[in-house]
């Protein structure tokens, strides 16, 4: 009868870990369950521990004072692996970001270069076969109205 | 309550007190079910840690570097037809908080004890 409620409450102490390590990263839940798993065996074998308190009681009150321990030792590691997902996240954004600005500056880049701009425009200097253009200056008079209007309407 | 970040509770503090004398004994490795023992022989309860509250304070104190744990080779369990055990062993850091933590006590028992002041009704 004993070996029976000692055998129910193993059963007990090892569901429970497996109920709160549930779909945990499997190096936390292996680790947790084998450390409760070698725990159980050293109490079955330890005839001390079993002198002063019946063994499955002794099971029972180790579970149950441990429950609100377990649920938040879940809790923390759920937490954890959160801020970790966050991260790995807002650094893939990151990465992604950099390699979007920089395909879009090599994209920009030819377009933008002096070489790649209108003949008519790139050129300073006109060819020796044509014909010299006279060039337009403004009379002084005239340089200084635009400039004096240009003031007023930063100004404005 | 949230606690302070690198402070103990009693019980961290407890595991780390036991750790330092199994050393001074020339045993510097422990499992949790060892540790439990001491812990109970040491405050003479009749009965264990709970399992939730021990392996969460040793995960807590293996995060903060006052302990170290690895899993023993697993040759050893295999022969003897057990489960394997965690091993943890005491952390230089862990012997400078435990030593802290003793100060900070011996500081607080030196400190002259204030009398309450009554204040009027």
């Amino acid at each position: 009868m004993t070996s029976r409620r000692l055998h129910l409450a193993v059963a007990l102490v090892r569901l429970w870990t497996r109920a709160y390590t549930w779909h945990m990263p499997a190096d936390v839940r292996d680790g947790r369950r084998a450390e409760i798993e070698s725990d159980l065996w050293e109490f079955l074998q330890d005839a001390d521990a079993h002198r002063e308190v019946v063994p499955d009681v002794h099971l029972y009150a180790r579970l149950l004072r441990g429950m609100p321990h377990d649920v938040l030792w879940r809790v923390e590691h759920a937490e954890a692996l959160r801020s970790r997902a966050r991260q790995r996240v807002m650094g893939a954004a990151a990465v992604w970001t950099s390699v979007a600005i920089l395909i879009a500056v090599l994209w920009l880049l030819p377009l933008v270069r002096q070489d790649a701009l209108p003949s008519t425009l790139s050129t300073a200097t006109p060819p020796a076969s044509a014909p010299a253009t006279p060039t337009v200056c403004p009379p002084p008079e005239a340089a200084a109205l635009i400039s004096r209007s240009a003031a007023a309407t930063v100004a404005r | 309550m949230r606690r302070k970040p690198g402070s103990l509770v009693p019980l961290e503090l407890a595991i780390c007190v036991c750790a330092a004398e199994l050393r001074s004994r020339g045993i510097d490795e422990f499992h949790g079910y060892d540790i439990a023992k001491r812990l109970g022989d040491e405050s003479q309860h009749r009965l264990l840690t709970a399992y939730g509250t021990l392996y969460r304070a040793l995960g807590r104190l293996a995060e903060m570097g006052l302990l170290q744990s690895r899993w023993e080779d697993p040759e050893i369990p295999a022969r003897e037809n057990r489960p394997g055990r965690r091993m943890y062993t005491l952390t230089p850091a862990g012997e400078a908080a435990l030593e802290e933590a003793r100060n900070a006590a011996a500081a607080l028992d030196r400190a002259p004890r204030h009398r309450r002041r009554v204040v009027p009704a």
